[in-house]
């Protein structure tokens, strides 16, 4: 299992948090999903800020398998554990893990939108700090290539 | 010939909002009344991506315009400036798919989600855009059509 980061959570891209309560923000994360990653590799792709829940999410794909059955391609994105940016649980130091709660086992590789519609992606509690927001390659696919996942999340205090 | 109409937005009547904070969400329901004499081709400059804005996500919500199974609009980004009947000279501007490429809602009533990947990756420019409705097949009867953005920055 190999762990890698994006722009958002190197510093490179400043993440916004939502000024007024209530107030909703929205971010679209961007990532290539590359054909030579494997099943189980995590992207700690953005970040929910401290105090903010999700409102919503939205997939956009590009095709990420040739095959006849694209569909087998799929990914889990949720909360991570661990602190940003860590390599390792600082807990225990034992590797990070991703969560599925934004998109359980969604399929990918034929390309597309997808809209959340799990319970659990709009009943996330607060809390004090921030948390990564990561996507698991939760099957490989059969003939998987190179293409960007976009990732729109919707959040708020 | 094809037609460009102009919303109250896109004429100055009506004022875009844009956000105000980094990352903040906006949400701008365009409507206008559809009229059966329009023709194949015709474009309504219906709204303003305001600059170094994106789109977020958008829904068409549209009363039965067409009564039959013909009705079929695209929405996109325009060309040209905002306001304006031409790009250069007297070309007429031209509208865009990203958000919707043959849409058919309107042949009945409803609303349509976007489902194309291209309008979730409009990058932003320094300079506002016209948001067009392109009708690609006519209907045969009136009614409302209005599409919902939500943008930020």
């Amino acid at each position: 299992m190999a762990l890698s980061h994006s722009k958002y959570i190197l510093g490179g891209k400043r993440v916004p948090a939502s000024q007024w309560a209530g107030d909703m923000v929205a971010v679209r994360y961007e990532v290539t999903l590359l054909a030579s990653m494997s099943q189980d590799d995590i992207i700690e792709l953005g970040i929910l800020p401290a105090y903010h829940k999700v409102v919503d999410a939205i997939i956009d794909a590009d095709i990420l398998d040739t095959d006849s059955t694209p569909t087998l391609r799929t990914v889990d994105i949720g909360l991570m554990s661990g602190e940003v940016g860590a390599a390792l649980d600082p807990d225990d130091s034992s590797d990070r893990t991703c969560g599925n709660e934004l998109f359980d086992g969604e399929s990918v590789g034929g390309g597309g939108v997808v809209r959340a519609s799990l319970k659990s992606a709009f009943t996330i509690d607060p809390v004090g700090y921030d948390r990564s927001i990561g996507v698991l390659l939760a099957n490989e696919g059969e003939v998987p290539t190179d293409g960007l996942l976009g990732l729109t999340v919707y959040y708020s205090t | 010939m094809v037609a460009i109409l102009h919303s109250k937005y896109a004429s100055g009547a009506f004022r875009a909002p844009a956000a105000q904070w980094a990352g903040n969400v906006i949400a701008v329901r365009y409507e206008f009344t559809y009229v059966s004499t329009s023709s194949d081709g015709d474009i309504v400059e219906l709204g303003i991506l305001p600059a170094y804005h994106t789109v977020r996500d958008m829904t068409i919500d549209c009363t039965d315009v067409d009564g039959g199974t013909d009705f079929e609009t695209d929405v996109g980004i325009m060309n040209g400036d905002v306001g304006e009947d031409y790009s250069t000279g007297t070309t007429p501007r031209t509208c865009g798919a990203e958000f919707f490429s043959g849409a058919t809602v309107g042949r009945s009533a409803g609303t349509a989600r976007m489902s194309l990947a291209t309008g979730f990756r409009v990058a932003p420019t320094d300079s506002d855009r016209s948001i067009g409705v392109k009708l690609v097949d006519q209907g045969t009867t009136g009614g409302t059509y209005a599409v919902t953005v939500l943008m930020g920055t």
